[in-house]
């Protein structure tokens, strides 16, 4: 019986730090299906992958506004990626489900959205960029031709954004890939971390126990064949 | 096989997690100290498991070891798998906190059967107990894929064609998972025979 009690508080001592382990604020995003989606222009890019790093193929994806509205659905290729016109300016919440329980999301908040499918002219930002190159490399041709500086002069500031835009994103692309796949890589450092965390609790549980029942404690290094120690 | 957040429904969720508490309570009442640093090791073990992907299809699987667990742990290897499983969700992003007490139940749940139907075959002759573990790792990967199939019925998703689907990917896990509960049990038969299930706990 008294064993009993002793094996009790022990049990709630584990379970009271198991508790505090759940508020820790870190265990709130989590999910093994990662799903990362990225603008450009007027299109969104979604892209699924579990954590191995395999790409999420033939994916439910379903887009929601932030009325929780669904706007689009449809399926990831053999990628695991999926575009989609944007079709309002609003918060965007992707969600990629897999079957089986596994599913991931990803918003894209209202302020990365700067074009909105019907209204991006394609076009003009598909010349802008050697125009807007061009001009400050060569001055001097740009002075001996006159027709040159007015043809610049006719881009509209507007549009050498949206050209900008669209080279920044071109270049970003394979950093922000990067860096999404960084977030779904699985460090040494967590993996060690996690066994420590196992090891630190057997610890706390064998120290509870050691020290509520000194009597039959006492008598239980007879028992134990060397090898316990390992 | 973890189910991540926002899959399931609320009462489902509500569930697992009465479910994952009353295991673990059961489990820590037959935890007696001188099982506190085996739980522990196999509770490493099982965390590190779900990191060795097998790409099957479309899907990825992983190890899950569970029957092992099962095995050697019996109803302690509920405390086990939560922590291992809450560990993973908070480092690694796999399962999820609210659906922790599913993803228990789904894993532990299979431990405890398997323990129950295969420790008294253990101990037989040699090949009864290459059996018997073959069986329980196997076994027990099979039950948590029809658990998950089950805890994935309140949702929109029919039941036959999810159980179909998860069974179907992890038959290569429970052919795996098998053949490393039974070199496991073998090695452990040779090695340090006290630790099977069987052999009588010193506290008396």
């Amino acid at each position: 019986m008294k064993e009993g009690n002793d094996m009790s508080t022990l049990h709630r001592k584990i379970v009271i730090v198991m508790a505090l382990l759940l508020l820790t604020p870190c265990a709130a995003r989590a999910h093994r299906l990662s799903v990362f989606a990225w603008v450009e222009g007027d299109v969104a890019h979604v892209e699924g992958k579990f954590s191995g790093g395999k790409p999420v193929m033939g994916g439910e994806v379903i887009v929601t506004d932030s009325g929780g509205n669904t706007l689009i659905t449809g399926e990831t290729d053999d990628q695991g990626t999926f575009s989609f016109q944007i079709p309002r300016k609003s918060d965007l919440k992707v969600v990629v489900s897999a079957g089986m329980g596994h599913q991931g999301d990803w918003t894209i908040r209202a302020d990365e959205i700067e074009a909105v499918s019907e209204n991006l002219p394609e076009t003009p930002a598909e010349t802008a960029p050697l125009v807007a190159r061009g001009a400050p490399a060569k001055p001097a041709e740009a002075s001996s031709l006159p027709p040159a500086p007015k043809q610049s002069a006719a881009v509209a500031p507007g549009e050498i954004q949206a050209a900008v835009e669209k080279a920044l994103d071109k270049k970003l692309k394979p950093v922000i890939r990067m860096l999404a796949d960084e977030r779904r890589a699985v460090s040494a450092t967590e993996i060690f971390g996690g066994i420590g965390y196992i090891f630190g609790l057997v610890g706390v549980a064998a120290y509870v126990a050691s020290r509520k029942k000194p009597a039959s404690g006492s008598m239980d290094p007879g028992d134990k064949g060397p090898g316990d120690e390992a | 096989m973890h189910i991540s957040e926002g899959v399931l429904s609320g009462p489902a969720l509500v569930s697992g997690m009465a479910l994952a508490a009353a295991g673990t309570a059961v489990g820590m009442k037959r935890l007696d100290y001188d099982r506190i640093a085996h739980t522990g090791i196999l509770s490493a073990s099982f965390f590190v498991a779900s990191l060795v992907h097998v790409p099957v299809g479309p899907s990825s699987v992983h190890l899950i070891l569970n029957g092992i667990v099962g095995l050697l742990l019996g109803w302690a290897a509920f405390p086990a798998i939560l922590v291992a499983l809450l560990l993973q969700a908070m480092l690694f992003q796999f399962g999820g906190i609210t659906t922790l007490g599913v993803n228990t139940v789904i894993m532990a749940l299979p431990a405890v059967v398997v323990y129950h139907l295969f420790s008294p075959l253990i101990r037989k002759g040699p090949a009864v107990a290459l059996g018997a573990a073959f069986g329980c790792g196997a076994l027990s990967v099979l039950l948590s894929a029809a658990v998950m199939a089950a805890s994935l019925i309140f949702t929109q998703e029919s039941f036959l064609e999810v159980s179909y689907a998860v069974v179907a990917a992890n038959i290569p896990v429970m052919i795996i998972e098998g053949i490393i509960a039974a070199f496991c049990v073998s090695f452990l038969r040779r090695v340090r025979p006290s630790l099977l299930p069987g052999s009588a706990p010193p506290s008396g």
